[in-house]
């Protein structure tokens, strides 16, 4: 039989595709279905976000952290409370820290029911994803009840959060909690140990831990890979020591540790551990009195530079701050998770089908807001 | 070890000259004369007492009279110590040797810096805009940056003009 | 003819006869499906995925997404958009079938809202595309989408096809 002289076909998975999570462009080379190079191509939502921080004061800046990571935008505005009060010499009531607590963790949870839905909608099974967005339904409606918006919160405010928990809210969360927590046992029995999608994600990109470390992962593609670091627990903020919670790490019980299904499994058990850290600061809610919001008319940090980091949905997110002693900043870089996620795959889908690159996509649960800033 | 024992290891390797140590911030850190960055990243990543393994955040600034600045901070695990490093050049020559050999992180942090500051990253495997399209012109982070009057004939003027920067 | 003259007829006609325009039954198929192309740029588009969600439901209007410009009538710009994303959302409007409807969903698409002061966003998608219907709202909650969709339905209703207005 004769050869037949085959060439690398180039594909554009572009800006605008049902299985990216929002507008990032992959130029692909492959040979049938094989990709052979995976060039990423980022910067379609690049909002200047960096450089209006140097207009605005540091109590102005608040909407625009909503919008660097609007999936679950209460703890990008958490880190950036927590960034300024900490150099800037600022108390936070009691009330105000429980208050704090309860909404990050409650976005934390529709966060990665985003995360984890999209993922199951990726793999083609879409059901699952719209049993995930009803369970979301009620974060949202909790959250909206507490600050007035349903996505891009602005709840926290430099020394408290804005608005104090209305008559009747703590029950109504006690209530979701209660249901909460059969639903997921229901993603369990219908998707994680599915025999199709333990065959689709088991032993899929694997990432080691050395690899996690050098590109800088961090959050749930961090612990996904064995390396058990919680900003949380390990560079800590707020009351949170006075919280027990449990930090998982991928183990590798379908495959490989630190491949996608390890990450898949993390994010349910993140959602465990959330579910706990609420009901503990439920409790402690009741029993604080006090005002929520320790106002300061005027802030400014003094000369120097601070980095601050915080645990957000995605991993650790980082806020570095210089200032010259007035009253606006000189320059504000925010360091997220999804821009080092991003790095990686180019390592990674060398020599794997297409298919599987849109797993690793979902899997890492980027978000296009945190690339581009 | 706090941040005066890691300096006093590093002084011993390195000697004197090029590096100091900012003890009197809140987050003290190391102050890095550029010929040394690489070798001093390859020191702290490979040393078995320190290993700083992972690359948290590489951050190009635009100070006044006319420095630009890149600001590391590496987070070793074993230690539980972050560390800041900062290496100044200047604007007539703004050029700083990578360091991507050491951390893969920092291909696309030093790509971002490129686009947005300015500062030229010698040895980089692929130096090119990340962020903005590939034809634009300027890098907009610094202070003095003008914007031009239409983009590919979309015009950038805004409603009200108190809303630019411009003032 | 019109009904109202012919009473009799109508009465002894079987049920099943309608008496109307071509343009009005063309029209009521054509808006009671409007099939959008699934393309969020930004937070907005969060809230788009949401209204086609379970609880406010776009299918039941007859608006479900899909995954190419081909096969769609509507392009809901839903987020911000920028110089690199503007060319790229220019084909793909072009790439869509005639008759073909825009809404420029939220603030960001509408004048470029909040991030009006920014170098690299354009200040309202009606730079680059003729728009249909302006949804205000950072985000608009679903039901204002549904409602601004609603109002698309009735720009549909109003179009006359086969009957030209001057004859």
């Amino acid at each position: 039989m004769a050869e037949v002289k085959t060439d690398l076909m180039t594909l554009n998975m572009g800006p605008v595709h049902p299985s990216t999570h929002g507008v990032i462009r992959f130029v692909l080379q492959t040979d049938g279905e094989i990709i052979h190079r995976c060039v990423p191509d980022i910067g379609y939502l690049h909002r200047s976000i960096e450089k209006i921080a140097e207009n605005l004061e540091y109590y102005q800046f608040m909407p625009f952290t909503d919008r660097v990571d609007y999936v679950a935008a209460i703890n990008a505005n958490l880190g950036w409370a927590v960034a300024v009060e900490r150099f800037g010499g600022i108390e936070v009531p009691e009330r105000g820290e429980w208050l704090r607590i309860i909404s990050a963790e409650l976005v934390r949870i529709g966060s990665h029911l985003v995360a984890v839905g999209s993922n199951s909608g990726d793999m083609g099974a879409v059901t699952p994803f719209l049993h995930a967005l009803r369970e979301r339904e009620v974060t949202n409606d909790l959250i909206e009840e507490l600050c007035g918006a349903r996505l891009t919160h602005n709840y926290i405010r430099i020394g408290g959060v804005s608005f104090d928990a209305p008559t009747g809210w703590i029950d109504k969360c006690k209530r979701f909690l209660d249901n909460f927590e059969p639903a997921l046992d229901e993603f369990d029995r219908l998707l994680t140990f599915n025999k199709i999608f333990r065959h689709r994600l088991g032993n899929v990109a694997v990432i080691t831990e050395r690899d996690a470390k050098d590109f800088g992962l961090v959050g749930p593609n961090l612990r996904g890979s064995g390396v058990r670091w919680d900003c949380r627990k390990d560079d800590t903020y707020g009351l949170y020591p006075e919280m027990k919670f449990e930090v998982p790490v991928g183990e590798g019980l379908m495959g490989t540790v630190g491949d996608c299904w390890d990450r898949f499994w993390l994010r349910i058990q993140e959602m465990r551990q959330s579910v706990h850290i609420i009901r503990q600061a439920l409790d402690r809610l009741e029993a604080a009195t006090g005002s929520v919001w320790n106002e300061k008319r005027v802030i400014k940090l003094p000369e120097g530079e601070y980095y601050v980091r915080t645990e957000s949905a995605r991993g650790e997110m980082g806020y570095y701050i210089v200032s010259d002693g007035g009253k606006l900043p000189v320059r504000v870089k925010i360091r997220t998770g999804s821009f080092s996620a991003m790095s990686i795959i180019e390592k990674l889908a060398r020599g794997v089908m297409i298919a599987d690159l849109v797993a690793i996509i979902a899997s890492l649960d980027i978000v296009a807001p945190e690339i581009d800033r | 070890m706090d941040i005066q024992g890691l300096f006093d290891l590093v002084k011993r390797e390195f000697g004197d000259g090029g590096i100091e140590l900012l003890a009197d911030r809140p987050q003290p850190g190391l102050q890095v004369a550029r010929e040394k960055i690489v070798d001093l990243s390859r020191f702290l990543k490979e040393t078995p007492e320190l290993r700083f393994e992972m690359l948290t955040s590489l951050a190009g600034l635009d100070l006044p009279e006319g420095v630009l600045r890149t600001s590391y901070h590496l987070y070793s695990f074993k230690l539980d110590l972050l560390l800041p490093l900062h290496v100044d050049v200047t604007r007539e020559d703004p050029k700083t040797p990578t360091i991507s050999g050491v951390w893969p992180s920092a291909d696309w942090y030093e790509r971002e810096s490129w686009d947005l500051v300015g500062i030229v990253y010698e040895g980089h495997p692929d130096l090119r805009r990340i962020m903005l399209p590939e034809d634009w012109e300027g890098h907009p982070l610094r202070k003095d940056f003008v914007e031009k009057e239409s983009y590919h004939g979309i015009p950038t003027q805004r409603e009200r003009e108190w809303l630019s920067w411009q003032k | 003819m019109s009904e109202r003259e012919l009473p009799s007829l109508v009465d002894t006609l079987p049920d099943a006869a309608i008496f109307t325009s071509i343009d009005k039954i063309m029209n009521m198929a054509r808006s009671n499906s409007v099939w959008y192309v699934l393309s969020a740029l930004a937070c907005c588009g969060i809230e788009l995925m949401q209204a086609g969600g379970p609880r406010t439901d776009l299918d039941r209007m007859g608006s479900i997404p899909r995954g190419t410009p081909r096969q769609s009538d509507l392009l809901i710009v839903a987020g911000t958009l920028t110089y690199k994303m503007a060319v790229r959302l220019k084909l793909l409007y072009e790439q869509m079938a005639e008759p073909r409807y825009v809404i420029s969903m939220g603030s960001c698409a509408n004048c470029g809202g909040l991030f009006n002061m920014g170098y690299s966003v354009v200040k309202g998608v009606d730079a680059i595309l003729q728009v249909d219907v302006y949804i205000p709202g950072c985000p608009p909650r679903p039901e204002a989408l549904f409602d601004g969709i609603h109002q698309l339905q009735l720009k549909i209703k109003a179009e006359r096809t086969l009957v030209r207005k001057d004859g």
